[in-house]
C-alpha cells in the first residue's frame, strides 16, 4: 500500500513538473519535484525499493525532457544509491537535515549531469551551470522542507 | 433568506460564466493572431498547442500536441507570430518535443537588422538570449532587431528572433556579446506555429 502510494505521488509530481513547475521558474530555475521524490524514497524505504523509485523517477525525467535518453536515468539512479547509503545513517525526524540533504543532492546531480552533457558535447556555460545549480538546489531544498511533513504523514497511513 | 443565496448562488455561477469567456477571448484573439500570421507568412505552417513543458532546469523545451500524421519532421522551425520560439528535436506519431531558442543547445545564425552586422545567438536557460562573436567595431545599439541570418540550416532569413537590451565586452576583450530580449515570451507558450516548408 505504502509504496503504491508513493507511486501515485511520483506520477503526480512528473505531471506537475511538466505542467506547472515552469510557470515558477526564478531566474530560469524551478524546484525538481523528482528528485524530492528520490531523497524522499530513500528516507522512507528500503535500499532496493529506494533505488528502484529513484531509477522510476529518472525514466519518467527522461520520457519527458529532450535530452538523450537514459541520462536522467543514470544520473538519478547513482544519486538513489549513494543517498540510500547515507539516509541509514540519518534520522528522518530532522527537517532541517533532510533540506540539506536535498540542497547537495541537488548540487551533486548538477555537476554529475555537466560532465555527462558535455561529454555527448551539450556543454552548459559555467556561468549559467553554476546559476541553475544553486538556485535549483535552493529553491528545491525550500519545497521539500515544506512538503517533508505531508510526505511522512502520507507515507505513514 | 432563501432569495439571497440563490443570489449568492447565481452571483457565483455568472462569474465563473464571465471567467470561462473572457479564457475564451483571450484564445480567440491569439488564435486570431495565429491565423492572421499564418495566411500572410509565404511559409507553409501548421498551428499546434503547448501541452506540456520539459521537467529538467538544464535544458528549455515544451511539448505540442501534433506530431509526424501532420508532417511535423525534426529540424522544422517553431515560431509564434512574433518570432522565432525554437526548433522540432523530437518526433511522435502525435506529439513532438521542441527545444526553445533560451536553451544553451540551440545556436541561430543571426543579424543585426539595422547594420547587418552578423553573429551567432545562444540560450542561457533563462529569460534573455547572448549574441555571441561580435567584432570589437560592430555597430550595434540598444534596442536594434535581430533576425535570423538563413545561414543555419531551416531557419528562414528574416525572422525576428529580438532586441538588444545590453552590450557587454567578452573577458577576452578580443570580442562583443549583446543580451538580447526575445521576441516571443518563452515562458507562457500557449500556442506555436511549424514551418513544414
Amino acid at each position: 500500500m505504502k509504496k503504491w502510494i508513493f507511486f501515485s505521488i511520483i506520477l503526480f509530481c512528473a505531471f506537475l513538473q511538466t505542467g506547472f513547475t515552469g510557470f515558477f521558474r526564478i531566474f530560469g530555475a524551478s524546484a525538481d519535484l523528482l528528485l524530492i521524490c528520490l531523497v524522499a524514497a530513500s528516507f522512507f524505504f528500503k535500499q532496493k525499493t529506494a533505488v528502484f523509485f529513484g531509477f522510476l523517477c529518472g525514466i519518467l525525467k527522461d520520457l519527458l525532457d529532450i535530452q538523450v535518453f537514459g541520462i536522467h536515468t543514470l544520473l538519478f539512479t547513482v544519486v538513489s544509491v549513494l543517498l540510500t547509503k547515507l539516509s541509514r545513517k540519518l534520522s528522518v525526524e530532522n527537517s532541517y537535515l533532510a533540506a540539506v540533504i536535498v540542497f547537495l543532492s541537488s548540487i551533486l546531480y548538477g555537476i554529475l549531469a555537466r560532465f555527462v552533457f558535455s561529454y555527448i558535447d551539450n556543454i552548459i556555460p559555467l556561468g549559467v551551470f553554476w546559476r541553475i545549480s544553486i538556485l535549483q538546489a535552493l529553491y528545491t531544498a525550500c519545497v521539500f522542507y515544506f512538503i517533508f511533513r505531508f510526505f511522512k504523514r502520507l507515507i505513514q497511513i | 433568506m432563501v432569495l439571497s443565496e440563490k443570489l449568492l448562488a447565481k452571483n457565483d455561477f455568472l462569474r465563473n460564466k464571465i471567467n470561462d469567456l473572457n479564457e475564451v477571448l483571450e484564445e480567440n484573439k491569439r488564435l486570431r493572431e495565429l491565423v492572421s500570421f499564418k495566411n500572410n507568412s509565404g511559409y507553409k505552417v501548421i498551428a499546434a498547442a503547448v501541452i506540456g513543458r520539459g521537467p529538467s532546469n538544464w535544458s528549455s523545451s515544451i511539448i505540442i500536441d501534433k506530431g509526424s500524421s501532420r508532417g511535423i519532421k525534426k529540424g522544422n522551425v517553431s515560431m509564434t507570430f512574433l518570432g522565432l520560439a525554437g526548433r522540432v528535436v523530437e518526433v511522435n506519431n502525435t506529439t513532438s518535443k521542441i527545444m526553445l531558442i533560451n536553451d544553451p543547445a540551440l545556436s541561430v545564425s543571426a543579424v543585426i537588422q539595422r547594420s547587418r552586422q552578423e553573429a551567432l545567438v545562444c540560450g542561457s536557460l533563462g529569460g534573455s538570449l547572448i549574441m555571441k562573436y561580435l567584432p570589437k567595431d560592430s555597430d550595434i545599439k540598444i534596442n536594434d532587431s535581430v533576425v535570423t541570418s538563413g545561414l543555419t540550416q531551416n531557419y528562414p532569413k528574416g525572422l525576428l528572433i529580438g532586441t538588444v537590451e545590453d552590450i557587454g565586452e567578452e573577458f577576452s576583450s578580443l570580442s562583443r556579446y549583446a543580451v538580447i530580449k526575445p521576441a516571443v515570451n518563452l515562458s507562457n507558450l500557449e500556442e506555436v506555429l511549424i514551418i513544414l516548408q
